[in-house]
């Protein structure tokens, strides 16, 4: 039968058919997948206190509040700073922490250490982690065997030993954070793609590509990396989650931002938050929230995402 | 379906963690009734430094008990377990740190010593005698000649092998220390011989009324065959004191067992020390020593703040409190030492700049809810009636930011600064006062290290441009408390301070006999530490020790200290268990 004869009642069948514009299926996904649009807007929310954080804070998060006897450990709702000649500060509403700092000051701040050494780890380590798996699992051979060793041995290392080792042999600092959360990424991502590669590889037009002459790069970025992008991207959304929380234990145990600057890790690992747990919960339960929010957030995003970009689960 | 119960999961977990932070908002309004501040000028018959506030149920004396009052009640046997720092040895003659200074008080013997005691004056130090029984004074002030008690034997362990101590090992003890951190206690005396086994006999260049109390503080008698096998004194301690060293594990603590050979007897003439077994434990995080008081792992608690030992009495109802004496009189780590002899700190005015951006009056309101002591290194009650307030300190004492960034200015810092500072003491305060320097433009680099660290970097000068200032205590008199510290030759000039007007009332006051004139020259060491500010002092927290109810006869001592710093083997020789 010649193609035409073929094309017209296909086209007879697909008459009126208007294509959704990008905003419509946007929203149809949005039905689908209510609880990825609270994860967005959660983590929309939180870009938004990072970047706007110096006007959204009412406070500077070191600057320690005065008034007649002291800030300190003022529960929430509590009025806010009275100086002398000076007007009433903002009502301290999440209240203040042993130091008298202002608790939603240091949380908005500290959104932006978790955030950006969040990204930016992940970015780093997935990225790492997508190139050794692309290459491993393309090439295969000597050149997956050694880099495989290589994830099996990191892997063997619980995640936040390692990442305790590296920040302690290299010294507290948010960019040497940065480097041990992307060597704790990198091997479990590295071994995901290398999968999905295996898998893509065997199609057909990975085949016709090289017959027509494609070079190996050609192959990986043209026609295997898209088709792999959609483990990428999942793996990254939920290792944003992990890689809050590890930066958070770090900074708990003294070796990640260090104090006064607030990260929510800091502030839960404060000598003052742990010993005045019984008289001043607000001090430790408010970074414990910030920190369970986001990485709730950034796991809800990952599942809906896999929801959505796994074509075995599409349209359940 | 999953999803939804989820969220419910999630929600379910989520709002009683909002409503207990919340809540606990609501709790703290029913608040603890706060404790009052009562001046006194006595404790107990004792006559108090001046203008002393004491804290209602947080006394700085408590008088013995009935059963504290008679010797014939006291049990013996059991094991007593404290907590304290972790040394980084144990070579006092290396450091006077506290965690160095309670091993060697445990375990070695000194010539004479302050008494100490539930039945004692909480602060003044009267000495008496240890391996010393009787002493005698010329009458020029200027031959010490000490009779020694016979038949004291060094703890039986190699390479001493238990052999009787002589008056040869005092002599040479105090040779020693003239090559030491302890050198200024001996640069006046002249000759120490030891003319037979029990009689030790020193000659000052000049007369010093305070040469008695010096010696009692930490000059202790070592035995040479250690220095010979080891080189020095910083790994093995081994002497004639009440405990026998058993253990040292690094960052973990130290096993004693009684001196069974020990040769001090109470009023009874019962062998002392009572106790079977000492412990010390290093938990240098405040809620794990707290979890371990609770679990009754450790018998003694500090608490920092009213507020806690508000909690710990209210959980551990048999808990005693004695609030915290010895910073009432004098500073001890609470300040901050500069690097004097290099920028930026050998401006003065940048000096007085840091000084007057930290507000202390927010500090102690903010760290210590208001309870506070504020003095220097140097004690004011030697030469002062009555406690000075902040006010008193003058004003590089008075937070002045404006001031201080004109001083910053005029120093060639308009733009601020940045310093480097290492240290551990300052822990507590240091996020308020990064805080505070940024807003005069210092940008404050702090580095925390553990205890040995700070102890070890100081003592090399290896500690950037500023640390914490260290261990005035436990000097026994004005010039233990002042020479080593601020002279430019004295052997604890962490600072490398040289000031030679400085250097000139220094020298003065050690040989001036007459006290009014005396007292009038450390008026003015006092005023030039003021002005000139190798060191700025930073209030401290009146906070308080306490023990379990069981344990008798434990006391702090306001200038002495307490089993945690200081006066460990002191106190623990009459410490008996009441179980």
């Amino acid at each position: 039968m010649e193609q035409s004869q073929v094309a017209l009642p296909l086209a007879a069948a697909f008459k009126g058919y208007v294509r959704p514009s990008p905003i419509s299926r946007l929203l149809d996904m949005a039905r689908r997948q209510p609880l990825g649009v609270v994860a967005t807007a959660m983590i929309l929310a939180m870009m938004v206190l990072a970047l706007f954080a110096p006007t959204l804070a009412p406070y500077d998060p070191i600057r320690i509040l005065r008034a007649p006897g002291g800030m300190s450990e003022k529960p929430p709702f509590s009025a806010g700073e009275r100086m002398a000649n000076q007007p009433q500060g903002p009502m301290v509403v999440l209240g203040t922490d042993e130091r008298g700092r202002d608790i939603l000051s240091r949380i908005i701040w500290g959104t932006r250490v978790s955030l950006t050494v969040a990204v930016i780890a992940v970015v780093l380590g997935t990225g790492i982690g997508a190139l050794v798996g692309l290459l491993s699992g393309f090439f295969g051979g000597a050149t997956d065997m050694i880099s495989q060793r290589i994830v099996d041995g990191l892997q063997a290392f619980p995640a936040i030993l390692l990442a305790l080792s590296i920040v302690a042999v290299l010294g507290p600092s948010t960019i040497n954070i940065f480097m041990a959360l992307a060597v704790i990424i990198w091997p479990n991502t590295a071994r995901v793609i290398r999968s999905a590669v295996l898998s893509v590889k065997e199609n057909m037009y990975i085949e016709a590509a090289r017959a027509m002459g494609a070079t190996p790069p050609r192959v990986i970025w043209q026609h295997i990396l898209p088709n792999v992008m959609a483990p990428i991207i999942i793996l990254a959304s939920i290792q944003l989650g992990n890689a809050i929380l590890i930066e958070s234990s770090l900074s708990f145990l003294g070796l990640g931002t260090p104090p006064p600057e607030p990260s929510w890790g800091n502030m839960l690992g404060g000598v003052g938050t742990r010993n005045r747990l019984e008289g001043a919960p607000w001090i430790a339960i408010f970074p414990g929230l910030a920190i369970s929010l986001a990485v709730y957030s950034f796991n809800l995003l990952g599942d809906s995402l896999r929801d959505v970009l796994d074509p075995r689960l599409r349209g359940r | 379906m999953r999803r939804k119960h989820s969220i419910s999961l999630v929600a379910a977990m989520f709002l009683p963690v909002l409503l207990t932070a919340c809540g606990g908002a609501a709790q703290q309004q029913a608040a603890e009734p706060t404790p009052e501040f009562k001046q006194v000028s006595e404790v107990g018959g004792f006559k108090l430094p001046g203008g002393i506030p004491d804290i209602a149920g947080f006394p700085i004396y408590i008088p013995p008990d009935d059963k504290e009052k008679d010797v014939k009640n006291y049990k013996r046997g059991g094991t007593f377990n404290y907590l304290s720092l972790d040394p980084p040895h144990l070579d006092i003659g290396l450091a006077s740190s506290c965690t160095v200074y309670n091993v060697n008080d445990m375990v070695y013997s000194k010539l004479v010593r302050g008494r100490h005691g539930p039945a004692e004056d909480p602060f003044r130090i009267i000495i008496q005698g240890d391996l010393a029984k009787s002493w005698e004074v010329s009458s020029n002030g200027l031959t010490y000649t000490f009779k020694l008690n016979e038949g004291v034997k060094y703890q039986n362990l190699p390479p001493v092998n238990g052999r009787e101590l002589t008056s040869e090992d005092v002599r040479w003890s105090f040779e020693e220390y003239r090559s030491s951190i302890q050198a200024s206690t001996f640069l006046n005396v002249d000759k120490i011989e030891a003319p037979d086994k029990y009689t030790v006999k020193m000659t000052l260049k000049e007369p010093n009324v305070d040469f008695l109390a010096s010696l009692g503080a930490m000059a202790y008698i070592r035995p040479k065959e250690i220095k010979d096998k080891d080189g020095d004194f910083r790994k093995t301690a081994i002497g004639t004191g009440p405990f026998v060293l058993d253990k040292w594990t690094p960052k973990q603590g130290e096993n004693y067992s009684r001196n069974p050979t020990f040769w001090e007897k109470d009023s009874a003439g019962n062998a002392m020390p009572y106790l079977d077994k000492a412990n010390k434990f290093v938990i240098d995080d405040t809620s794990a020593a707290r979890a371990a008081y609770r679990s009754k792992q450790v018998d003694v608690v500090t608490a920092t703040i009213i507020k806690d030992a508000q909690e710990i009495k209210g959980s551990d109802p048999d808990t005693i409190f004695q609030s915290n004496g010895s910073g009432l009189v004098r500073g001890n780590v609470n300040g901050l030492l500069f690097r004097t002899d290099r920028k930026p700190f050998n401006d003065v005015r940048v000096r007085r700049a840091i000084s007057m951006g930290i507000d202390r009056q927010t500090l102690t309101d903010t760290l210590y809810g208001g309870y506070y002591a504020m003095s220097m290194g140097t004690s004011w009650a030697w030469f002062m009636e009555n406690a000075p307030q902040l006010k008193d300190f003058g004003p590089y004492y008075q937070y002045n930011p404006t001031e201080a960034k004109k001083l910053l200015a005029e120093a060639g810092y308009p733009n601020g600064i940045t310093v480097e500072q290492i240290d551990w003491y300052l822990r507590v305060p240091a996020d308020s006062i990064i805080a505070m320097l940024a807003e005069i433009g210092v940008k404050d680099n702090r580095r925390q290290v553990d205890n040995p660290t700070q102890i070890t970097l100081m003592t090399r000068g290896e500690y950037g441009d500023m640390t914490a200032a260290a261990w005035y205590i436990p000097g026994y008199d004005f010039d233990s408390e002042s020479y080593p510290f601020l002279h430019s030759k004295g052997p604890k000039n962490y600072g490398f301070y040289n000031n030679p007007e400085m250097d000139k009332l220094l020298e003065a006051q050690r040989v001036e006999q007459d006290p009014t004139k005396r007292k009038a020259i450390m008026q003015k060491i006092w005023d030039l530490q003021l002005t000139d500010m190798p060191l700025t002092w930073i209030p401290t927290s009146r906070g308080n020790f306490g023990w379990r109810s069981h344990v008798k006869n434990l006391r702090q001592h306001g200038y002495m200290g307490s089993t945690t710093c200081y006066t460990t083997g002191n106190q623990n020789r009459m410490v008996w268990l009441d179980k």
